[in-house]
């Protein structure tokens, strides 16, 4: 059974139109969810979590259909957004206080002890943090009822490198459980590079690729070679391209190239700029 | 919802704590002062208190993330109501407290004051949230400010009505007051606005994309 089950979910505003988009997170697994801005990385969680309704499509967590008014999951699930969203007068242990009634299996002691590890002040306003505190401070609150998911929303941007590292030990350490599962989107590719086990693409509201991510990097590579030089593959086999005055980049099938093409292996980050940048053809 | 209250009074006590400040000053300032302005301004301070407390809750998106915890929407805007009473009541008896100690060094007790701190006053006080909060709650704080602009001129129209109703220019009238009956039934009428109000901003919510 997945963590959780996303189907043709849609979404339609005046100038931006959401989906339809489906895919899965499978339990004890970690969903880097990357897009430029706008793409609709945020729309996607809000959609998850309720905050704005869908047109069309459904919501499953661990099997079971969820409604717009269902609350009770929620439980279960840990959340950091863009912004975080605490008063900004509350300090973190006030914020304890307030969070503490609202979840069955809340735990101060682990809240306590996750605010030390980050290194989050207990006694400072939430307004008075640097946005990386605030950041760290939402995912303590995010792991201190026990969830079994997590969603996180540019929730390791505006870290330092070093806190960063922190939080990504923290995910890891929540996948261990393989009940566990997290949905997290970024634009700090190296870091989901480092933590995904499938990684989502989204570009303007479609989702143009979903898969493992091992498996993206034996499926795909790069191709450098002079521009005119890329009519000699079939056309099948390229997913991407971008051109430059000293040849041309492109983003292939390993499996419908010949052995002897001159490949290199692709980074998240490449195959991510390439397919923004470059088109699609998949 | 207890979570959610505890979070509103920590905010109240934080952002309105001046707001205590005006209802001491107009509460002693009542006890001398014969005008319902002095027991009308506080309370219609009270009123929009948690008119302040969901702008505040837009401005740090506090809204967004309570809406990923798991209380329902109805939760999160009953809270807000449940302020408005406590603020309401709160208010109330501290001007009933006054209103007495000046009745007391004055002019002896007098149940059309008590009638007029006691009903009409919680009635017009309860009409400015009860009016504004599905506005705010359908479009937010900040284009809800339109509703809130109205409510405050309609607010003082009927406090200037009833000042003049009660204190008449010409001294040879007698001073005119409600019957009991008229006082409470003025109370009851604004409960049963300010109950229609929170089911209308249960519905609006409910519905509205965060």
């Amino acid at each position: 059974m997945n963590a959780l089950d996303v189907s043709q979910l849609k979404k339609t505003y005046k100038d931006f139109t959401f989906g339809e988009v489906t895919f899965s997170l499978p339990q004890g697994c970690i969903l880097g969810l990357l897009g430029e801005n706008g793409a609709g990385k945020s729309t996607l969680i809000k959609l998850l979590l309720g905050l704005i309704r869908p047109e069309s499509g459904c919501v499953s967590f661990y099997g079971k259909a969820l409604s717009p008014n269902d609350a009770a999951w929620r439980e279960d699930v840990g959340v950091v957004l863009d912004e975080v969203g605490m008063p900004g007068c509350l300090t973190a242990k006030e914020i304890g206080r307030v969070l503490a009634p609202m979840y069955r299996n809340w735990d101060a002691a682990t809240y306590s002890a996750l605010l030390s590890r980050l290194s989050v002040p207990a006694d400072r306003p939430f307004e008075a943090l640097s946005r990386g505190m605030k950041m760290k401070l939402g995912i303590a609150a995010a792991l201190a009822h026990s969830p079994k998911l997590l969603l996180l929303d540019e929730a390791t941007n505006g870290i330092d490198p070093v806190s960063r590292d922190d939080v990504n030990d923290l995910l890891s350490e929540f996948t261990r459980d393989e009940t566990h599962a997290v949905l997290i989107s970024s634009h700090i590719v190296s870091d989901l590079e480092k933590i995904c086990d499938y990684v989502a693409f989204l570009h303007n509201g479609k989702l143009v690729l979903w898969e493992e991510k091992d498996r993206l990097q034996e499926e795909y590579a790069l191709l450098h070679c002079p521009r005119e030089a890329l009519s000699d593959y079939d056309r099948v086999a390229i997913v991407a391209e971008t051109h430059t005055p000293y040849g041309a980049k492109a983003l292939v099938r390993r499996d419908m190239v010949p052995s002897d093409a001159p490949l290199s292996p692709v980074s998240l980050e490449e195959l991510f700029v390439l397919l923004v940048k470059g088109g699609t053809r998949a | 919802m207890k979570g959610l209250l505890r979070k509103d009074l920590y905010m109240a006590w934080r952002y309105c704590r001046s707001y205590l400040l005006i209802l001491l000053v107009f509460s002693v300032l009542s006890i001398w002062g014969e005008s319902s302005f002095l027991l009308s301004y506080p309370m219609f301070f009270a009123g929009i208190i948690p008119v302040t407390l969901i702008s505040y809750d837009e401005k740090s998106r506090w809204n967004a993330y309570a809406a990923t915890l798991p209380c329902s929407r109805a939760q999160c805007v009953s809270v807000k109501y449940l302020v408005t009473l406590l603020c309401i009541l709160g208010t109330t008896l501290v001007l009933l407290l006054f209103q007495t100690i000046g009745m007391a060094v004055r002019d002896g007790f007098s149940a059309d004051r008590y009638m007029l701190t006691g009903c009409l006053i919680p009635a017009a006080g309860i009409l400015v949230p009860a009016l504004l909060l599905p506005a705010v709650f359908r479009f937010g704080a900040e284009k809800g400010r339109i509703a809130y602009f109205a409510v405050v001129i309609a607010f003082f129209v009927l406090l200037a009505l009833l000042d003049l109703f009660l204190h008449p220019e010409d001294a040879a009238a007698p001073a005119g007051f409600l019957p009991t009956w008229v006082c409470l039934t003025a109370l009851a009428c604004a409960a049963l606005l300010f109950a229609a109000s929170w089911m209308l901003s249960v519905l609006l919510y409910k519905k509205r994309d965060l």
